[in-house]
């Protein structure tokens, strides 16, 4: 037994190096982690304020991205090599336009910022909650969507039961240039009174300008 | 009574033995988000796909990491680097308003148990509950006949992995949802559902997706991709292959059946005299989009051909990517495909109540494309 002490020596030393059952690393394309999305949108947002007041940019998206070689040769990538990347996204409103960095979350480096055009830039997570305050603050929204009326209570964030008074939103660009909308940043939305969709307005908010239009739709096509 | 010396050997091993396995390493990702579909389900196994999928607010149910295996004796074959819906634009008629619906960053529609039930061969996963993972008979892969008199058929039943996720964009919901066949094809589907717009309920409207596939096949270097096309002269018909050699759009033509073939420089099946393998982007459709509004150059052609960029992944975009016309022969390339679902109202859809709120959902429309192998096996797969 005293012949095999340095193997035990040896085999506890290897042991203690190896993660334990239980403890996984990261493998290249596992979603990313709340610590990631923070030190990525951090990263990303020095970055991107060296452009623009921070007040004026708004993040979009914090997204995973496997990066290649820039050249790969024949040969497979391997994951110890692949590394772990985030692109974020941000909405610049003081330039009107989209800014995308690619953030190398290992070195914990910005790699490279790229301006792309507004209307490629998707709706963040606060815009259509803001959208639905400049609407709800329309004395003439309050009324279509009955908004003062005691039972309606329209929730815009945390989470709605099946039948609660809803404000839902989709990205909108017009493809009209005397539309202030083919340039600006808009949202129409949407409300669900008792959990049904109230139908016949289009209520357009523009983020950009904080301004909300009201358009009655006719009725076309069918009979009810 | 054991001594101190072999007690202290005997947890050491039993450390070794606990500890991951070492073939954990070649994986792309874990956990749940790992998955590896052996075929047939029962039996021995024939092909294999292993995957990782993820869920990102605005594209939805990502796929990266796709390898496929036509035998059990086999090296996997990388087949997709990633593949994502870039894009889904929906334009009413009236010319206003026009929505792009990967775009809204919302969090997946949880799939509820009724949805992706285990009668099915469904199962949820994910910490959202944003993936309903199907294993499933896909029919009869093909029928045949023997050599006796009457002549007896032959057949085999197929089966497939399915991973479906909802992208719920506003009122409508999209089911993204991506098929792996055991025969080595894979299927992109976009489904829509749910809720008319609230604002014109009775309108017609397009919903375009446009997918985005990295293809790697063999490895992310030296693919091609050719336009295929097929012409009738007089009473003969020829097919043609043209190799793209620069990022382009294209147009597909119904009566050429167009296609993209896109193909390995190295990778073969061994077989002598067989070209190199590869696959083929085969669209299903019942229309072409086309849309000309500002910046609408994205909603005016059918396929796109990139060089890989990574941060190249906004489908209203693409044009933009190809204006430098890079290099795209025996290189790292992504595909663009756009499709298209043309809806008219009809009463199916639901009906405005006296109160002027909506009863009644949009049934599930699709649109999709097939990816096919080519001389990927050796021989008939799956077969007898």
């Amino acid at each position: 037994m005293k012949r095999m002490r340095p193997l035990l020596v040896w085999c506890l030393l290897t042991a203690a190096a190896t993660p334990l059952v239980g403890q996984q690393q990261l493998r290249p394309a596992d979603p990313l982690t709340p610590a990631e999305i923070t030190q990525a949108g951090e990263a990303a947002t020095a970055s991107a304020s060296e452009r623009s007041p921070r007040e004026r940019l708004e993040l979009v998206s914090v997204e995973l991205t496997n990066v290649k070689p820039a050249e790969p040769g024949r040969g497979e990538v391997s994951p110890a090599d692949a590394g772990r990347h985030a692109l974020v996204t941000f909405y610049d409103y003081e330039r009107n336009e989209g800014v995308v960095v690619l953030v190398d979350l290992r070195a914990a480096r910005v790699v490279r910022s790229t301006s792309i055009h507004r209307r490629a830039v998707p709706l963040g997570p606060n815009e259509i909650q803001r959208a639905a305050g400049i609407a709800l603050a329309s004395a003439d929204v309050r009324r279509i969507v009955r908004a003062d009326t005691p039972e309606v209570s329209y929730r815009t964030e945390g989470r709605p039961g099946p039948g609660d008074d809803v404000v839902e939103g989709l990205r909108v660009i017009s493809a009209d240039p005397d539309d202030h909308c083919s340039v600006d940043r808009c949202v129409d939305l949407f409300f669900r009174l008792n959990g049904r969709y109230l139908v016949g307005q289009r209520i357009t908010v523009n983020l950009t300008r904080r301004t909300v239009t009201v358009t009655a739709q006719e009725e076309r096509g069918a009979t009810r | 009574m054991i001594g101190h010396s072999k007690l202290l050997l005997v947890i050491v091993v039993a450390l070794f033995v606990a500890l991951p396995a070492s073939s954990q390493t070649s994986q792309w990702c874990s956990g749940d988000h790992f998955i590896e579909q052996r075929f047939p389900t029962t039996g021995g196994e024939e092909t294999a796909w292993r995957l990782c999928w993820r869920w990102e607010n605005g594209p939805g149910l990502i796929i990266s990491h796709a390898f496929f295996r036509p035998h059990k004796d086999a090296a996997w074959i990388r087949v997709l680097w990633e593949a994502r819906l870039a894009q889904l634009f929906v334009p009413y008629h009236s010319g206003s308003p026009r929505y792009y619906d990967v775009s809204l960053n919302f969090q997946p529609l949880a799939v509820s148990d009724a949805a992706c039930p285990s009668s099915a061969g469904g199962k949820v996963f994910g910490a959202q509950r944003e993936l309903c993972r199907q294993v499933k008979d896909r029919g009869n892969a093909w029928i045949a006949h023997d050599a006796s008199w009457p002549p007896k058929m032959l057949s085999r039943r197929g089966e497939e992995l399915v991973l479906w996720s909802v992208l719920k964009a506003g009122n409508y919901d999209y089911i993204i949802e991506w098929t792996f066949r055991d025969d080595a094809m894979i299927i992109g589907r976009v489904g829509a559902t749910a809720y008319n717009l609230p604002s014109s309920p009775y309108e017609t409207h397009a919903h375009d997706p446009l997918w985005r596939l990295d293809v790697d096949l063999g490895g992310a270097c030296c693919d091609t991709v050719m336009k295929v096309e097929h012409a009738e002269l007089g009473k003969k018909g020829i097919d043609t292959m043209q190799t793209i050699a620069r990022e382009r759009d294209l147009v597909w033509d119904a009566e050429a059946y167009t296609s993209l073939h896109l193909v390995d420089a190295h990778l073969n099946n061994g077989v002598r005299g067989d070209p190199t393998s590869g696959y083929h982007l085969m669209p299903l459709r019942y229309g072409t989009p086309r849309h000309y509004g500002p910046n609408e150059e994205f909603a005016q052609r059918d396929f796109w051909i990139t060089r890989y960029r990574p941060d190249e992944v906004r489908g209203e975009l693409v044009s933009s990517y190809v204006a430098n016309g890079e290099n795209v022969e025996n290189a790292d390339v992504v595909l663009w495909y756009a499709g298209s679902l043309h809806h008219m109202f009809r009463r199916e859809d639901g009906r405005m109540l006296d109160d002027r709120t909506w009863d009644g959902t949009a049934l599930l429309m699709w649109t999709e494309f097939q990816f096919k192998p080519m001389f990927l096996f050796p021989k008939t797969p799956l077969f007898p």
